[in-house]
């Protein structure tokens, strides 16, 4: 429980450089890693600023945060819950968010005007948000959390078949099968700017929870007693959840798991106390989706693969591994 | 010197009154028991108490209104303990320790240490300091959480049940700890199911009843015959024990089995 979380911080911060160069190299056209480097510099060469600028950079900025955001919010709502199951897709705001963005596409909003996407998007996880609090409040449980995201996530994805099934064209509802997918390919630097000031400032709340979230490990009455404010506790970590997670989902659709996976895989390394778990998983989410990234453009397929397929498949099975361990731990 | 003094205080969920209005006091270096059958309002007078429930009343903490302290320093105050203390994840015995210091500061000032230091050697978790939590037997699961609960460094001291899924030895162990922590200046109020014990390690006891006060004193004179067969529905037993005669154990009442009709 208490081995070495610099170390662990370290391989973590080796990988994600090698993975960002590798983000920022590997693709449809190979980029040389001199050309990389005389790009960073003042001299390199304008069809490689181009290809840097327009489509790798955004593309692993948008890697790092959404998966930071992903990897970080899932740490901390299974602190919160103290369920290790618990994942941002939970407790409601992933399909939400992805009900909003998918609105915004129906109504055709993003036809005139490109940024309608992402905020629709944005704002319904934020709707989402709000209502998970006004389902909670008062109540003062976490049970009362989960259910609250089981009848959101629900109502959001109903919503979002509805609207499937009344697109009004073919190609419609073709695109939004598509975008459910997720994925980071052809996202610009507008989509940065859009996403990651508020995935930044979710990070920063949750961050700042990790402390009082040590004390929910004695149970809500015990860290009550600690004097730690259990209530605002809650709304400082669903709040840093949605802004974490709403605008990932907006600009790049449905990436699951993440949350579940990433605090899993480091809670052999770290153990489970938040303010050592919760910084590595913001590091190991970020690694973990670059690759997954990466993956995606490597695997040999007519098309690209999507990334949020890739995380699926690695977290599906993982989720009904840890299923069917807790069954076996409460048989 | 009285440190928590609760006047009025009461406790109702919806309409329905299921604690008080009572008056009690705690004193340092005393310690106050509350005993009563299930459902008596016992656990919910602690948590009023703690602040966990939203309670009518005064209550005075060290001669101010409880109000007016703020969650850290309220904590920092009175220390809780829940009936069978749960550990959510894995934690070492000293990290759980030092949770107690959580209203004090970050754990790492020389003070905090000192304090965790202290409460890990007063309750001979040295050995076991760097072992996990939940792999520790019952017993020495409950003194981690004593533990926790001593770093605390608290006035006063709410503590549900203690000795619940302990075995005898670990029971007297448990009690007596938390007695010699009110020797020390701290107020106690325990809740405890076990009459003889409640009567041999409490200062004062005071019986609770559908949320009543029905009866406070000096052990041996509250728990007497009249009192056991119309609250508990049991007999007492009593021996020489300590020099004089004190309950040594319950029997059923003659011609029922154990709970009243």
């Amino acid at each position: 429980m208490n081995r070495a979380p610099g170390t662990v911080a370290g391989v973590q911060a080796g990988l994600l450089l090698v993975a960002l160069v590798a983000s920022l190299t590997v693709g449809a056209a190979d980029i040389p890693l001199r050309a990389l480097l005389a790009a960073l510099g003042s001299g390199g060469d304008a069809d490689v600023l181009l290809i840097l600028r327009e489509i790798r950079l955004p593309r692993a900025l948008l890697a790092i945060a959404i998966g930071a955001g992903l990897g970080l919010s899932g740490a901390a709502l299974q602190a919160l819950l103290r369920n290790p199951l618990a994942e941002p897709g939970v407790v409601g705001i992933s399909a939400t968010g992805a009900l909003g963005a998918v609105l915004a596409f129906y109504s055709g909003f993003s036809a005139r005007f490109a940024l309608a996407l992402p905020l629709g998007g944005l704002f319904g996880a934020l709707a989402g948000t709000l209502l998970i609090l006004r389902l909670t409040r008062g109540s003062g449980a976490s049970l009362a959390l989960i259910l609250a995201g089981v009848i959101l996530t629900t109502f959001a994805s109903a919503g979002t078949s509805l609207v499937l099934s009344l697109a009004p064209n073919p190609y419609a509802a073709y695109e939004i099968i598509f975008w459910l997918m997720g994925s980071l390919a052809d996202r610009s630097l507008d989509h940065v700017l859009l996403a990651v000031p508020f995935i930044g400032a979710g990070v920063w709340l949750l961050l700042h929870a990790a402390r009082d979230l040590e004390a929910l490990a004695l149970g809500e009455d015990t860290a009550r007693s600690l004097g730690v404010s259990v209530a605002r506790l809650r709304v400082q970590v669903v709040v840093g959840t949605a802004l974490a997670v709403g605008p990932g989902v907006a600009v790049a659709g449905f990436i699951g798991f993440v949350g579940l996976l990433v605090p899993h895989a480091l809670r052999p390394f770290v153990g489970s106390r938040p303010q050592r778990l919760l910084p590595q998983c913001a590091l190991g989410g970020a690694v973990l989706t670059l690759l997954a990234d990466l993956g995606c453009r490597l695997m040999p397929t007519t098309g690209e693969l999507k990334l949020g397929i890739v995380t699926a498949l690695l977290g599906a099975p993982y989720f009904l591994y840890l299923l069917t361990r807790e069954r076996a731990l409460h048989a | 010197m009285t440190l928590l003094a609760a006047r009025d205080l009461g406790v109702a969920y919806d309409t329905r009154q299921v604690l008080g209005p009572l008056d009690l006091s705690l004193e340092a270096g005393r310690v106050l028991g509350v005993v009563g059958p299930n459902g008596a309002g016992k656990s919910t007078l602690l948590r009023a108490l703690a602040g966990l429930v939203p309670c009518a009343g005064h209550c005075t903490l060290l001669d101010a209104p409880l109000a007016r302290h703020d969650d850290r320093a309220r904590a920092r105050a009175i220390g809780y303990l829940p009936q069978m203390p749960q550990v959510a994840w894995p934690l070492t015995v000293r990290e759980l320790v030092a949770l107690g210091r959580l209203p004090h500061g970050d754990g790492r000032t020389p003070a905090d240490r000192s304090a965790i230091d202290a409460a890990i050697d007063a309750l001979g978790l040295g050995p076991i300091a760097a072992r996990n939590v939940l792999t520790l037997s019952g017993g020495e699961r409950m003194r981690a959480h004593l533990a926790r609960l001593a770093a605390g460094s608290h006035r006063v001291l709410l503590v549900d049940e203690p000795t619940v899924s302990l075995d005898p030895g670990y029971q007297l162990e448990v009690l007596g700890y938390l007695r010699r922590l009110a020797r020390d200046g701290a107020a106690a109020l325990l809740v405890l199911h076990d009459l003889p014990l409640a009567a041999r390690y409490c200062d004062e006891l005071l019986v609770l009843e559908a949320g009543r006060i029905v009866r406070r004193g000096a052990p041996a004179a509250t728990l007497d015959d009249a009192l056991l067969a119309s609250v508990f529905g049991v007999r007492g037993i009593r021996a020489p024990l300590d020099g004089m005669t004190g309950l040594v154990g319950i029997s059923s009442l003659p011609g029922t089995e154990g709970h009243p009709a």
